[in-house]
């Protein structure tokens, strides 16, 4: 007789992944299960049989010329890549945790903020090129990379944010660079001390956009916008380049005393 | 120089440092392994080295993200089976490479009877009945069975939740039941 018990259930056994309480209900059932043990057995002999598929050998090439490859392919992207950043924090009286993305010398292509660090990619060869053609234009916070699905996308600042997927193709193409001369001042923003903010700012200076909230799809203010919107701030260099920035002006801990 | 018995730790330490150097132990620890995993993702010895090669440069310029700690093969497995879904869609491979792999092995098991031993013929049966598979089922078992990550490895790896992966891995092997019934497989045991 055919038993009911989920296929999940003998699946998960034969895995070794039931939890105790699972596992001990099952091997209860199965003692009294001619059906079970039945199927048991022929998922076993199942999973013996996916062990010993065909596969055809690698290639004496490979075998002997991967690691070769691989290791020219590194040092090649070693010399051509650019820049990630870490975060910076600014001098005590200004505590601005510094975050993200970077206009490169082609136009049309922005780079991705992350918390921790700052994106900034310029083409180099040919197979960047290729990599540079991702959809990678908007910044995005780095945690919230872990939080959003693959195919996630949300709003930030009224611009697309990018998916997991082309994060990663930017994240990629990037090395470590610093940043310099970029100073805010709290009481210049006045933001409110329990409140994440993030900005993008111009290679002059100027705040371009505002969205707040920790979020990946950030809460609207408006009231904050209007505030902060077009206020001038010292411009920023990242190696002592011009460029733009999205950049968290959260207030930290410190100044919440 | 770096031999084997540096731990994956030590070396990815030594990696996220700067030394690239350091990697070329890592490449020679996992090519094989990767190697199969890709095989029998893609069913093809050239497309499955070119994947084998792009998971490697793909893992070390994510390095800086790999948490010294976990473990290096489930993390690179990720990179290695999500580029690898990600050729397959692009190539559009998911239904004709397989299959196409399965008519000339079996034209091949027919023509030339005699040159096969028994147990040969097996797993060339057992392959052409994981190639039928869907690229999801075919991909969780050969994650589960042939590379023996649990579920929590494949749920990661996958980004599926723990509960798809005992779902989708129970499924799988119904209709892998299903289909080496369909082609007899049973009946070449040897």
């Amino acid at each position: 007789m055919k038993c009911d018990i989920p296929i999940e259930l003998l699946s998960g056994y034969l895995d070794g992944e039931l939890d105790e309480k699972q596992k001990k209900a099952f091997e209860k059932h199965l003692k009294e299960c001619q059906s079970c043990q039945n199927e048991l057995e022929e998922l076993k002999l199942l999973d013996g049989y996916i062990k010993v598929q065909e596969i055809e050998e690698p290639s004496r090439e490979f075998i002997f010329g991967v690691n070769r490859r691989v290791m020219e392919k590194i040092k090649k992207k070693r010399r051509s890549f650019v820049i990630r950043f870490t975060p910076i924090f600014a001098p005590v009286a200004v505590a601005l945790l510094v975050l993200v993305v970077v206009i490169n010398t082609i136009p049309q292509k922005r780079f991705v903020g992350v918390d921790s660090r700052i994106l900034y990619a310029e083409i180099k060869d040919e197979e960047e090129v290729e990599l540079h053609k991702a959809k990678a234009y908007m910044p995005r916070a780095a945690v919230a990379k872990e939080k959003i699905s693959e195919e996630g996308k949300g709003v930030l600042a009224g611009q697309e944010i990018l998916a997991v997927s082309e994060v990663v193709k930017k994240l990629d193409v990037v090395e470590e660079a610093v940043i310099t001369d970029f100073e805010v001042s709290m009481d210049q923003l006045a933001i409110p001390r329990d409140r994440i903010v993030r900005a993008i700012v111009d290679s002059t200076g100027k705040v371009l956009k505002v969205a707040t909230g920790n979020t990946i799809i950030p809460e609207k203010d408006t009231m904050l916008e209007n505030r902060l919107e077009g206020q001038q701030l010292s411009p920023p260099t990242i190696a002592g380049r011009r460029a733009q920035i999205y950049v968290d002006i959260s207030p930290t801990k410190e100044n919440n005393h | 120089m770096y031999n084997s018995i540096e731990s994956d730790e030590i070396l990815i330490g030594r990696v996220k440092n700067g030394d690239c150097e350091a990697f070329n132990p890592l490449v020679e620890r996992y090519k094989l392994a990767l190697y199969k995993l890709m095989y029998r993702m893609v069913y093809n010895r050239d497309d499955a080295e070119d994947l084998v090669e792009e998971a490697f440069i793909r893992a070390y310029r994510s390095i800086s993200r790999f948490e010294i700690g976990r473990p290096f093969y489930a993390w690179i497995c990720r990179i290695a089976v999500n580029n690898a879904i990600n050729f397959l869609k692009k190539e559009k491979r998911t239904q004709t490479q397989p299959l196409a792999w399965v008519e000339h092995r079996l034209v091949s098991v027919k023509q030339n009877p005699v040159r096969l031993t028994k147990e040969k013929l097996l797993r060339e049966r057992i392959s052409a009945a994981m190639a039928k598979l869907s690229q999801d089922y075919r991909t969780i078992l050969v994650l589960r069975i042939n590379d023996e990550l649990s579920y929590d490895e494949i749920s990661k790896i996958l980004k599926i939740p723990r509960g798809t992966v005992m779902s989708r891995l129970a499924r799988a092997r119904q209709k892998l039941k299903e289909i080496f019934k369909e082609m007899e497989v049973y009946k070449n045991e040897v």
